[in-house]
């Protein structure tokens, strides 16, 4: 049997139309698989952060481009310059782009509207997170939280 | 096809490893047919590395399914474990406990086929081996996840939910390269000696 005669009978006893429809079915599962995970987050997973500081005069809002389950102290130290002491219970900031606290007046953290019960050091944002900081005094952090 | 004797006579012989369990009689595979599986096993391995890019689209099953649809149990195992356990040096991740897991559900996904085709070596059959197959293997690789991620009892319902659409986009991919196996369906039964 020479090569033609081989090809023709290899041609005679596949079927095309399978052949196609499978590669149809899979052409189909590659670009919806593929445009899922372009959509996907990539490079780190990042995610996006409503920070807003009150420094009671003004306010400043932007939004904060971090790495998935950031800590609210990563996400303000990468936007503010920023003071903190660090002891046993946490970070306690003392500055946001020099705007200090005092005796009296401090700056708290909420995240979408409420006082988690976590140090802002132990806190991880999710995506679309608002975090907000306010420099409050205690009868105004008191309410805050209450 | 066989469904007394052949080489379920004699469970634990030689025949068992060797035969080609779909032929009536126990008798060898031929070159021609063990070249086919070769290069089966060979298309599925380079398709297993090409779309490693896309989770759950492989092309290792598939074969084996076929395989072990078409050429029988043992060819069918051999293309299964040798096909996951090859392609995991080759792609993304490489070996791990997984292999045990791919490797034990694709043997069982092709053994399964066998079976099957025991029972009708129709088109039907040959489309409900891969949709068996693929839960096989995904019932596998699920159990061995859970084995080794030490999920609690209670996530365990969770944790399958989660790998509902991996499941999902593996059994279009299996029944997607099955479609195109099944164009040579006349040549395999040429080639496996089935009629």
């Amino acid at each position: 049997m020479d090569l033609t005669e081989s090809l023709d009978q290899f041609t005679e006893e596949i079927e095309v139309k399978y052949i196609a429809a499978g590669f149809f079915i899979i052409l189909g599962l590659v670009v919806l698989a593929g445009s899922q995970l372009a959509q996907s987050p990539s490079t780190g997973d990042q995610i996006e952060v409503n920070l807003t500081v009150d420094y009671r005069d003004s306010v400043e809002s932007q939004i904060v481009n971090v790495n998935n389950s950031s800590t609210v102290f990563d996400a303000l130290n990468s936007s503010y310059s920023i003071e903190y002491q660090e002891s046993s219970y946490g970070y306690f900031i003392t500055s946001i782009n020099g705007v200090s606290g005092n005796e009296s007046d401090y700056w708290i953290y909420e995240v979408n509207g409420e006082t988690p019960e976590v140090g802002l050091g132990q806190y991880r944002l999710s995506d679309q997170d608002n975090l907000d900081f306010a420099l409050l005094n205690e009868a105004e952090s008191e309410e805050a939280t209450s | 096809m066989s469904v007394v004797g052949g080489d379920d006579y004699y469970p634990l012989g030689e025949s068992s490893i060797f035969s080609d369990s779909n032929s009536d009689t126990s008798s060898n595979v031929t070159v021609k047919a063990l070249t086919v599986t070769a290069l089966m096993t060979a298309s599925g391995i380079v398709g297993r590395v090409a779309f490693q890019g896309y989770p759950s689209v492989e092309t290792v099953l598939p074969v084996a399914i076929a395989v072990g649809f078409y050429a029988g149990r043992s060819q069918g195992l051999v293309s299964g474990v040798s096909g996951f356990y090859v392609t995991n040096f080759l792609v993304y991740g490489g070996q791990g406990p997984w292999t045990f897991f791919q490797v034990a559900g694709a043997g069982l996904a092709a053994l399964s086929a066998s079976y099957l085709s025991r029972l009708s070596s129709g088109r039907r059959m040959f489309f409900v081996s891969l949709v068996a197959g693929t839960f096989v293997f995904e019932a596998a690789i699920n159990f061995g996840s859970l084995f080794f991620s030490g999920v609690g009892l209670f996530s365990v319902g969770g944790y399958l939910l989660a790998s509902v659409p991996f499941v999902l986009t593996h059994l279009v991919s299996t029944v997607g390269f099955g479609v195109t196996i099944y164009g040579f369906d006349r040549k395999f039964r040429s080639v496996y000696g089935r009629n």
